[in-house]
């Protein structure tokens, strides 16, 4: 599986690892502005900070 | 050529974006073309980003430098971001590659000598264009 990017004013063509090749076909049809990236990771920050707070927070009267 | 990839970039590469070069950069990293380092707490949202793609995250985790910083800092308004701040100053990274530049983040053109690029920004360096067209043949 190839992506692309625009490298020295070029578009060029990569091969993708088995690796990536695999997430990319995993998301097909998805794509993703920078700024929704940002609020996914975000997302994922929020949920993982809760998750590491529950023990405490069950445990508060 | 040291580097350190906010999470954004890793969560941009895994989609099949017409225009991608977050996944470039993480092809190179995955080459061992360019030296990407990463803290401990780097690497737990990592982990909590790329739940999705197991084998991805396996080969990132494995590829990346491990970084101890030992300061805690507080300059980036948003607190998480320090974390890769960290990192960066600890390892005099050259880079910080992060879609994240808006106000109260990487809002900084540098930070102490470490730069702070866009995926696409960074790619388009003299010096990745050289590793890019070696690589892949490419550009």
């Amino acid at each position: 599986m190839q992506a692309k990017a625009i490298v020295g004013g070029k578009l060029v063509s990569f091969q993708l690892s088995p690796e990536l090749a695999r997430a990319h076909r995993a998301n097909a049809g998805r794509t993703m502005t920078d700024t929704e990236a940002v609020a996914c990771v975000e997302r994922k920050r929020r949920s993982l900070a809760l998750r590491r707070a529950k023990p405490y927070l069950e445990s508060r009267p | 050529m040291k580097v350190v990839l906010d999470t954004c970039v890793l969560k941009l590469a895994t989609l099949p974006n017409p225009v991608n070069p977050a996944a470039l950069i993480v092809e190179l990293c995955l080459a061992e073309k360019i030296r990407a380092w990463a803290s401990s707490a780097m690497i737990e949202e990592y982990q909590e980003v790329l739940a999705a793609h197991p084998e991805l995250l396996q080969r990132i985790v494995s590829a990346v430098e491990p970084c101890y910083p030992l300061t805690e800092l507080e300059v980036i308004r948003h607190a998480p971001d320090n974390r890769f701040l960290e990192c960066a100053l600890a390892m005099s990274a050259d880079f910080i590659v992060t879609v994240n530049t808006a106000r109260g983040h990487f809002d900084r053109v540098e930070y102490q000598g470490v730069k702070v690029l866009t995926p696409g920004a960074f790619v388009n360096l003299p010096a990745v264009q050289k590793l890019v067209q070696k690589h892949f043949g490419a550009a």
